[in-house]
């Protein structure tokens, strides 16, 4: 198996009484492509949120490459990307001016700024002020920030909705990519389609608690059954009870 | 690897782009010759000289008021807080733009205190002398001063002491921790105001109190200068920990988790108004603190300038006056952002079966009860203590009075 990248060790967030996430361990490994699914609510973008040092948790320790969230976030920071919904950009800057501006925080080099845009086909709006993006364009641009540098994990939340058939697919393609550098990505999602052929391994969050875990030969032999498998597994696991 | 130097750099480009550097700067220089046309057509030096005073409280007001916003609530915060970037570079970019709000006041207050050289006569070096080192002063304290304050404000909030001192308070005071970064610059900002007043006396030529006066200018800029020091020193902990807890709240606790019941006296107002009415009123509650902590902010500083000048002196009607113009000024924006959105959200609204009088009954509500907390209760100490009832309280009864009849706050129902 794979070094772990990413550590979580009973890892709650409570808001007033409300607890979002409640005791989540996660061990997240180096070229693993890991989907977070869950209904709205279950506490996906609270868990990323606290994983990539947005947010503090109620307790719990985060280990990111080696480094321990709270006590050296820097370091951790320095190996993350994360792609929040929405992408929080400058609005002011021009996609590249954005993407360098990300790029000198990590200490990556310029040729990073122009893999990723390459990559992700960004290249043909370098030049715009991000303010002008569409949503799907903005969605690209906050993935573009997250994959630049040296990251070790790469966080994603929700960030293929909203792209148009070839912008998805360039994004999963830079995703794999990614992963297949030796970084750890974890990704939620509600479009199960295109996300379950690339993911080694499917987490389906419920009330804050994971309630299924799939990886390796079960999984696969869960995705081979044909599509809509994991959609199956997580109707199974998840009841369906409305919004909560 | 990003420096303050980085940091400033796209902190100036984006000001560039955007106008708002420009409009800023414009608008202070417009602000500081209409004074400099007001302090021009004084009858003497000394009434030259007040209203100068009050021009630069104003313009040094709103400078410091500014500052949790360049330092905290800013645009990009979660952008910086996502990245890896120390505190010294985001206190060192701070610095700058704060030293750049307390260059535009100073620019305004110096245009506005040209005509004193005129009025002055041979006196001119002095007289303009006397003011320069207020206006100085003052300077140092919204660039250095209260910077400095709304770091410690942070360190309060990161040690966990600002829940301990929330807790302690107890009753209707519910807050997230992150409205200490609004309330203590807010507070540090009115003694500051407050001592630039005390010195007016000495602008006009006041002899007796030329040690004082000199002594307090002196202080309040050395005490600065040492504030930013010491800053510097806990900004590495700080900022970055504070911008990660500011985009938080906006972020993830926005609204849907973060919210608070309209509290006892409000919800007492409240049952005197139609059920649409109290339905909006008690949304008024649950989101306007949160999405405008500056109305917490202005009214304790408000509070504080009211109960303190009323306690001080019975001859302060023109402070008291002022401060509850601006107050009253304030509550008019509060209601006016009631009918905007996102607060409202005018296509909900007009979705519901709710009509544009009870849109308006509960925005007026709200702000009368802002206004009672703020202006009304602290104005009820003045009207004790003063000895110029005439003048307070027929400002208090106008502010009242306007806020009770205006209409406002249901626009954009009205279809």
């Amino acid at each position: 198996m794979a070094a772990s990248v990413c550590e979580v060790r009973n890892l709650t967030v409570q808001y007033g009484k409300r607890v979002a996430v409640d005791g989540l361990e996660l061990d997240l490994h180096a070229g693993d492509v890991t989907l977070l699914l869950g209904p709205n609510g279950a506490g996906k973008s609270t868990a990323l949120s606290a994983i990539s040092g947005a947010l503090v948790p109620t307790s719990g320790t985060i280990r990111i490459a080696g480094c321990d969230l709270a006590t050296d976030p820097l370091r951790a920071k320095a190996k993350l990307g994360f792609a929040d919904q929405p992408p929080a950009l400058y609005e002011f800057l021009t996609v590249v001016e954005h993407l360098e501006f990300v790029a000198a925080a990590r200490s990556a080099e310029r040729g990073e700024v122009d893999r990723v845009m390459t990559r992700l086909q960004l290249t043909g709006i370098a030049q715009r002020p991000c303010r002008e993006l569409s949503y799907g364009m903005r969605q690209r641009v906050g993935l573009a920030a997250a994959l630049v540098g040296d990251v070790a994990l790469v966080l994603l939340d929700e960030t293929l909705n909203g792209l148009d058939p070839y912008a998805a697919r360039s994004a999963r393609g830079a995703v794999e990519e990614v992963a297949a550098r030796g970084a750890a990505v974890l990704m939620s999602t509600h479009l199960l389609g295109g996300a379950e052929r690339m993911c080694q391994r499917a987490i389906i969050m419920d009330g804050g608690r994971v309630v299924a875990d799939k990886s390796g030969e079960e999984l696969a032999t869960l995705v081979a059954g044909g599509a809509g498998a994991l959609e199956e597994l997580y109707v199974s696991v998840v009841p369906d009870r409305g919004p909560t | 690897m990003i420096d303050a130097a980085k940091l400033r750099h796209v902190q100036r480009e984006v000001g560039r782009r955007s106008g708002g550097r420009r409009r800023t700067w414009l608008a202070m220089l417009v602000t500081g010759a209409a004074a400099a046309a007001w302090v021009a057509t004084a009858p003497d030096g000394s009434a030259a000289s007040t209203r100068w005073l009050w021009t630069a409280v104003a313009l040094y007001a709103v400078a410091m008021l500014r500052v949790p916003f360049v330092l905290f609530w800013r645009a990009d915060a979660a952008l910086l807080a996502r990245l890896p970037i120390e505190g010294r570079p985001l206190w060192g970019a701070a610095q700058w733009a704060t030293g750049e709000l307390a260059a535009q006041a100073l620019a305004a207050s110096s245009l506005a205190a040209l005509p004193l050289a005129v009025l002055a006569g041979p006196d001119a070096v002095a007289v303009l002398g006397r003011h320069a080192a207020l206006a100085v002063a003052l300077a140092f304290a919204a660039a250095a001063l209260v910077p400095a304050v709304a770091v410690a404000a942070g360190a309060l909030v990161v040690s966990g002491k600002a829940d301990q001192l929330l807790a302690g308070l107890g009753g209707e005071v519910k807050a997230p921790p992150t409205a200490w970064l609004g309330v203590l610059p807010g507070l540090a900002s009115a003694v500051a105001v407050l001592l630039a007043i005390d010195v007016g006396g000495w602008l006009r030529g006041g002899h007796a109190e030329v040690g004082d006066a000199v002594l307090l200018l002196a202080g309040m800029s050395a005490a600065s200068v040492v504030a930013a020091l010491l800053a510097r020193a806990a900004a590495d902990r700080v900022m970055p920990a504070m911008l990660r807890d500011v985009s938080a709240l906006d972020r993830q606790q926005l609204a849907t988790i973060e919210l608070t019941a309209a509290p006892a006296t409000l919800r007492a107002l409240g049952r005197q108004l139609t059920p649409g009415a109290r339905l909006l009123l008690d949304k008024h509650a649950r989101l306007l603190a949160r999405r405008h902590p500056m109305s917490a902010v202005l009214g304790a500083v408000a509070f504080a300038i009211l109960a303190v000048s009323a306690l001080a002196s019975s001859h302060a009607a023109v402070l008291q006056v002022t401060t509850l113009a601006v107050t009253f000024a304030y509550a008019m924006v509060l209601r006016g952002r009631m009918a905007q959105p996102p607060v409202e959200l005018p296509r909900l609204r007009d979705s519901l079966p709710l009509t544009p009088g009870d849109a308006q009954a509960a925005a007026r509500t709200y702000v009368l009860w802002w206004w009672g907390w703020f202006a009304l209760l602290p104005g009820a100490l003045v009207l004790a203590r003063t000895a110029q009832l005439w003048q307070v309280a027929p400002a208090l009864a106008a502010g009242t009075l306007l806020l009770v009849l205006g209409g406002g706050g249901g626009r954009a129902t009205a279809r």
